[in-house]
């Protein structure tokens, strides 16, 4: 059985009367990748700066690899890569240099300058001269290269464009098959879906739930938009798993949980001019996830299992 | 103290030290070069001020016949720590309050460096400078008066002022390292500046009211007396420690606040 390598127990950071976690409990196993969901202000950094020992705890405790975070910050530090979620470095540096000053305390130079030329990134100019993609990539280069066994990253595709986004989706399954575990936050439900193992959502500073992604996967939601080319087929609204129906004229907006093939099957037969399938953003997810008949916010997502995932309080909070 | 973080700030700081210096050279220069100018009309300037603005300036029995008197007056008296406190406040503003305000802190402290370490490389880097600047500026005079003006010079008051100028201006540093890691950016600054400005009105009011003369001794500038310490290169033993106690104080509240302050 995989050891866990972050272990929360009800960590709590209050700023004055301010809530940013609340009895805060979390595991994350040696060798996953844990994607970290919620809105903003949800309570994700925070959570990171204290795994990191930016932030001393209110209450409770953080650890890695049983080493603690705020008591032990230097030699965790040490076990971590780290991606902030606004990457702040020194403007006057070039990268290049930026690479070396991190290679200082203890990373390894060669896979630094490695990840930047996979990253293609130009290392020789100043950051104050990096555009908000360039840095990110900077700041990526600077997590990886630590070769730390533990990876923390803070919404690591924010500014990227969609070609480096998935090269660096390749490096993190590389990391994930080198043994590294990874936690990493994100706005987006797809890409949390595509690379990780299990999910946690937070939501006003507390776990709602951690599921596994194929149970993330079942509570999927789609908003699909129809056009038709005459009147649209009757009983759309009455499948299973729609709802949000709304009809206006030949056009139809719909959400969808779960499986598409009944309405792919019940348009099937009538002449479509449009048809626009989008995954839900997030505020959808969590709109779906609370208004589930027989569910207390913050209580276990169906089929989700979630209380029992994982390891203690997991299952969320009522 | 960390050396790859001490490299760092070494590489931030260096350009700006060396125009101090050099600013501070140039200005002892047109000291030197006005002085024989000055000088004749200095017995009636003297004679023009307050008695109380004599005091202040320890001039009651004090003339600027002689080069090493004049910068006595015109550079440690008044300039010279102007120029002090504002290279000290702005190095200090920027090595904790600085990077927290721009984030870079966040990255720094996501490194293994503890925060004890960063405090520690960045004010000996700090007071570092400031030796270099005291030093610079203090063979600037001997240097410049020896140039134009051997036959007039003492010498041995300026090397006994460097100790004295370097524990003076330890004391701002204390109290500007503290601010930085208490306050956040303007606010550092602004109290840095603001206690190092009522210190020396305490000190200024000092001379016209006992009672005020009395609470002065909280105040660094009460300990600072460069007419005495240069033209009787006397060494106060007791200002020197006091000073650097001061100093060590602040430093010390400095790390309490920064152990334990959030890096958001």
């Amino acid at each position: 059985m995989a050891r866990d390598v972050i272990v929360t127990e009800n960590l709590t950071k209050h700023y004055g009367k301010v809530v940013g976690v609340e009895s805060l409990d979390l595991r994350v196993s040696e060798g996953e990748i844990f994607g970290f969901l919620g809105p903003n202000g949800a309570g994700k950094t925070t959570t990171m700066r204290l795994l990191m020992g930016l932030l001393a705890p209110t209450e409770g405790s953080a650890s890695i690899l049983d080493l603690d975070c705020w008591k032990r910050s230097v030699e965790v530090k040490r076990l971590v890569g780290y991606l902030p979620g606004e990457p702040a470095m020194y403007k006057r540096l070039t990268g290049d240099r930026l690479i070396r000053f991190v290679a200082g305390f203890g990373a390894d130079e060669k896979a630094g300058f490695d990840f930047a030329e996979r990253l293609e990134l130009d290392i020789k100019r100043q950051l104050k001269e990096y555009s908000r993609g360039m840095k990110q990539k900077l700041a990526l280069t600077l997590a990886l290269m630590r070769r730390a066994p533990l990876v923390i990253m803070d919404e690591p595709t924010n500014g990227l464009d969609p070609l480096t986004q998935y090269v660096l989706y390749e490096i993190l399954q590389e990391q994930r098959q080198a043994g590294v575990t990874i936690l990493f936050s994100s706005h987006n439900l797809h890409e949390v879906e595509r690379i990780s193992d299990r999910v946690g959502i937070i939501k006003d500073g507390r776990m709602a739930t951690v599921q596994k992604i194929e149970e993330l996967r079942a509570l999927k939601l789609r908003n699909i938009d129809v056009t038709f080319k005459d009147r649209p087929p009757e009983g759309l609204d009455r499948l299973p798993g729609i709802s949000g129906f709304e009809l206006a004229g030949d056009r139809v907006q719909l959400k969808l949980r779960g499986d598409i093939n009944p309405l792919l099957k019940a348009i099937a037969g009538v002449e479509v001019v449009d048809l626009a399938i989008t995954h839900a953003s997030l505020e959808d997810v969590f709109l779906e996830y609370y208004s589930l008949p027989g569910e207390e916010h913050g209580g276990a997502a169906p089929g989700a299992g979630g209380a029992g995932e994982g390891g203690p309080g997991e299952g969320g909070r009522s | 103290m960390n050396l790859n973080f001490a490299k760092k700030v070494f590489g931030d700081r260096w350009r700006s030290t060396t125009v101090y210096c050099v600013a501070m050279s140039l200005y002892v220069l047109m000291l030197a070069a006005l002085y024989p100018t000055v000088s004749k009309m200095s017995q009636l300037k003297t004679q023009a001020m307050p008695k109380n603005m004599l005091k202040f300036f320890g001039l009651q029995s004090f003339d600027l016949s002689t080069f090493t008197n004049y910068v006595v007056l015109q550079l440690l008296s008044f300039v010279w720590i102007v120029v002090m406190v504002a290279f000290v406040v702005a190095w200090s503003r920027a090595a904790l309050a600085g990077e927290m305000d721009e984030g870079t802190m966040e990255f720094l402290l996501s490194q293994p460096i503890g925060r004890a370490p960063v405090l520690v490389t960045q004010s000996l880097m700090m007071l570092a400078g400031m030796m270099v600047l005291v030093v610079v500026t203090m063979l600037s005079v001997i240097v410049f008066g020896a140039i134009f003006f051997a036959h007039k010079m003492t010498y041995a008051g300026f090397a006994v002022f460097i100790p004295i100028g370097i524990a003076m201006f330890a004391a701002v540093a204390g109290y500007s390292m503290f601010f930085s890691a208490w306050l956040s950016d303007r606010k550092a600054i602004m109290a840095s500046a603001g206690l190092t400005l009522a210190f020396y009105l305490l000190h200024f009011g000092g001379t016209y009211s006992k009672p005020i003369s009395k609470i002065d001794i909280i105040g660094i500038f009460h300990y600072y007396n460069p007419v005495v310490v240069v033209t009787k290169a006397h060494f106060p033993v007791w200002d020197f420690l006091i000073l650097l106690l001061f100093a060590a104080v602040f430093f010390v509240a400095a790390y309490l606040v920064f152990r334990r302050k959030d890096v958001t």
